[in-house]
């Protein structure tokens, strides 16, 4: 993904690997923090919020 | 249409679209989970868990289902508009989920979880459902979104982090319909 010029769907030169990386590192890392938020928390929307989000994340890559 | 840099505009109608496919979906599916309300709560439960088990089996390649899908591409006339209203077009697609491919696991736990698993009451289930949706929404939008922000090189988010969100997205899905 990070060896050619250009990725498949942005143009434009490619960022780093380690900043691809750290880029989806830090995604799953919030999505992690939401869904602990959402049971630790009362509000169960949070959890429906946390759930959401990891599901639309997970099809980014046929965006 | 995502071949240039998504600027602002661009990418703000593309998260609109987005969370706007995700709601119509989601309000189909709160529909049909007040329909479904009259069946027992620990039943609903059980079979819940058991489709969630059997996704999350087939996600770790135990087995192979056929999930249904619709398995067109989104069509171009999509985006025969200008940038902005062709990005609403084909995210408001993409958020509903019902015209195009589905490439990964947990939106069909998130669909079970708005089934089978809502909190009881009209109003917190309607808010779940609904924070289920713009959760839904956001969360595919983040690479426009993040893309937008780099406008000078293009950040692609590597498929193992996106595997790993729909690990955490069947996870949370099954400790929500056991603990909430």
């Amino acid at each position: 993904m990070t060896s050619g010029a250009r990725t498949a769907r942005f143009r434009g030169p490619v960022a780093s690997a380690r900043s691809q990386h750290i880029a989806g590192a830090v995604t799953v890392a919030g999505l992690c923090a939401v869904a602990l938020a959402g049971f630790i928390t009362p509000v169960e929307a949070v959890v429906f919020f946390a759930v959401g989000a990891g599901a639309g994340y997970s099809l980014s890559g046929s965006v | 249409m995502l071949q240039r840099h998504a600027g602002p505009a661009v990418a703000g109608s593309y998260l609109a679209g987005a969370i706007g496919g995700a709601l119509t979906s989601v309000g189909v599916l709160f529909v049909l989970s007040g329909l479904l309300s009259p069946v027992p709560g620990s039943a609903r439960q059980v079979v819940a868990v058991s489709m969630v088990l059997i996704l999350m089996i087939h996600a770790l390649g135990g087995v192979c289902l056929h999930l249904p899908q619709r398995m067109y591409q989104i069509p171009r006339e999509t985006f025969t508009n200008g940038p902005a209203r062709a990005a609403f077009r084909f995210a408001f697609e993409l958020g509903a989920g019902v015209r195009t491919y589905i490439t990964s696991v947990s939106p069909y736990a998130l669909a079970i979880l708005i089934l089978l698993g809502l909190p009881g009451g009209l109003g917190a289930g309607a808010g779940a459902a609904g924070s289920a949706a713009v959760g839904y929404g956001i969360g595919r939008s983040i690479v426009v979104s993040s893309q937008s922000m780099r406008p000078k090189a293009a950040v692609e988010h590597p498929i193992q982090w996106l595997r790993a969100a729909d690990m955490v997205a069947l996870l949370t899905t099954l400790a929500a319909l056991t603990v909430l």
